[in-house]
């Protein structure tokens, strides 16, 4: 008996930065699902008209974008640290922040949280902690590539200081340094599978044989930087190949995502089980593809390192 | 409170959402619009974009007497395809525009600054039914500017917008674009009562250029090409019609046959 082909949820993707060509290829490895935090463009904003439009491509043109690929998107909304650090620009993004955290497909404040670990951002992650508990959502935190282990605990305590339940925080872009203290400490851990930078695959199933799946997440993080949209199913395969429950690999590769995120109340399997989207076949004439005959049509080398 | 020639039609959609809605949720939009006019701004921005957690995409199923009540007010009015959030949104905006008149074109504008694709939807649906429709014509036409066909497509049917406040040009490029981008044309209010020479010949350029790329040719484009044409279009699909080449020369036939 042939098993079903998996499904997958890339919970931190930003296809502002990305072509129409990734959207097909993840649709064929058979990512049905995305959500696109709020983050740095690669570049400082100069006026918070930029933040606007920013925002409105994340509920509108983006969300377009995707569905014509098959792919549900959603999005995070929040101030990111290192913009955090202009005062004067952050305050007037913290007055629009209220318009955009409550509309439909928003499933998180995000991706907030420290760069540079300074008195400014920490001022606006507070804000932002307290935006979220007041609007009971989820929040989606950023951890520093640098002073790793130490912004990754002084997020966590943040949080816990603002009264926010550890289940309703997703930490990021942890390695096997951190994820040892946010699953003790009841958080969700998500990994990103970034070439150079972040997580290898190779080491993400090591950490799943070594912490099991519970409250771990995948994510590919893709951006304007040479990053992979294909990081999850990719991760999902060689997963698979190195013996890891199939079982393990959808928690971590699409349902924890959903029980993460889909506590905010924006965000259901239904959304994209019953959606109008097109179909694969619509895209290439032919049948829809499948599995891993699908994944290796799209990709050369699934080891990203 | 200001009256208007709206509060009937804002009756019944209100009674609609009452009939229709979950009680938690009419009870919810009621208790907001009680408020309205001593709320801050941002709570009428943030009410606004809550309404999909509260209204459903369930039809919006009205009574004869409600489509007689609407049809009183303006006969081009059509609400039957209108959903349950779709009445909520534009119930809220109603009543705003009734409550704090002074204040509401400012509002709009920066729920239009703000908006998602939902609630784009939800407010070029709902234009006409505001006070000063017109005062609207830039969004209106912004909206028909969207590559994003839902958007073109709530400002361009089953919607009376377009046809009582665009003049000819605008008008024209909508109905061009609705044919480029395949929308249904039989849903566009005032289709044929607004065909004009200027139209006709750009529909039947655009026919000839279709022809040349060995592209299909709408019958509904050939239709209205012919309901508009004055004698200059009327000649040239005159002598179409006497060409060789079939499918010009039926389409020209037909668009003769109704003008």
């Amino acid at each position: 008996m042939t098993e079903a082909p998996m499904k997958f949820i890339d919970p931190h993707l930003h296809m502002t930065s990305r072509t129409t060509d990734d959207l097909l290829r993840m649709r064929q490895a058979g990512i049905v699902a995305i959500i696109e935090p709020a983050f740095w463009l690669g570049q400082p904003r100069t006026n918070v008209g930029s933040f606007q439009d920013y925002f409105n491509s994340l509920i509108g043109w983006e969300r377009f974008r995707a569905s014509q690929f098959g792919i549900k998107h959603y999005c995070t909304i929040g101030l990111n640290s290192k913009e955090a650090n202009n005062e004067a620009l952050a305050e007037q993004v913290m007055e629009l922040l209220p318009l955009y955290v409550c509309k439909e497909g928003v499933v998180a404040i995000g991706e907030i949280g420290f760069d540079e670990q300074t008195t400014l951002e920490e001022k606006y992650f507070r804000k932002q902690l307290e935006l979220a508990k007041q609007v009971d959502m989820p929040v989606l935190i950023h951890t520093p590539h640098r002073d790793k282990q130490q912004g990754t605990s002084r997020s966590m305590d943040l949080c816990l200081e603002h009264g926010l339940a550890p289940h309703k925080v997703i930490i990021d872009h942890n390695n096997e340094e951190t994820v040892q203290e946010v699953l003790e400490r009841g958080f969700w851990a998500a990994f990103t599978i970034y070439p150079k930078t972040k997580m290898g695959n190779e080491r993400m199933v090591e950490i799943v044989k070594r912490y099991g799946s519970e409250r771990i997440i995948v994510d590919s993080s893709a951006d304007w930087g040479h990053s992979d949209p294909l990081a999850v199913p990719k991760t999902a395969q060689l997963m698979l190949e190195q013996g890891i429950a199939r079982q393990q690999i959808h928690e971590v590769c699409y349902q924890n995502a959903l029980l993460a995120y889909g506590q905010s109340g924006q965000m259901q399997e239904t959304d994209w089980l019953n959606a109008d989207l097109p179909t694969m076949a619509e895209f290439n004439g032919n049948s829809v593809l499948r599995g891993q005959a699908s994944l290796e049509a799209v990709c050369d080398d699934k080891i990203i390192r | 409170m200001v009256q208007t020639k709206f509060d009937p039609l804002l009756i019944v959609l209100n009674d609609g959402l009452a009939r229709q809605a979950y009680p938690v949720s009419h009870t919810w939009l009621s208790k907001v619009l009680i408020k309205l006019e001593d709320i801050s701004e941002l709570h009428i921005l943030t009410n606004f974009s809550q309404i999909p957690r509260y209204f459903t995409q369930t039809s919006l199923n009205l009574t004869q007497t409600d489509y007689q009540v609407i049809a009183a007010i303006n006969e081009t009015w059509q609400l039957s395809h209108w959903t349950l959030r779709q009445t909520a949104c534009t119930v809220y905006l109603m009543a705003l525009a009734v409550q704090r008149p002074s204040e509401f074109k400012a509002w709009l504008l920066k729920l239009l600054s703000s908006a998602n694709l939902q609630e784009l939807t939800a407010i070029y649906q709902g234009l006409a039914l505001l006070p000063e429709p017109v005062s609207f014509i830039a969004q209106a036409k912004e909206g028909v500017r969207s590559n994003i066909s839902a958007l073109f497509n709530a400002v361009a049917l089953n919607n009376p917008y377009p046809a009582c406040y665009f003049e000819t040009d605008s008008w024209n490029q909508l109905i061009l674009k609705a044919i480029f981008i395949e929308s249904d044309l039989q849903a566009i209010i005032g289709l044929e009562q607004r065909a004009n020479p200027e139209l006709s010949r750009m529909l039947l350029d655009y026919a000839c250029e279709r022809y040349a790329a060995n592209r299909p040719i709408t019958k509904v484009l050939w239709r209205l090409a012919g309901l508009g044409a004055d004698q200059a279009v009327a000649q040239r699909l005159q002598s179409l019609a006497e060409t060789d080449k079939p499918l010009l020369q039926q389409g020209a036939k037909s668009a003769l046959a109704a003008k």
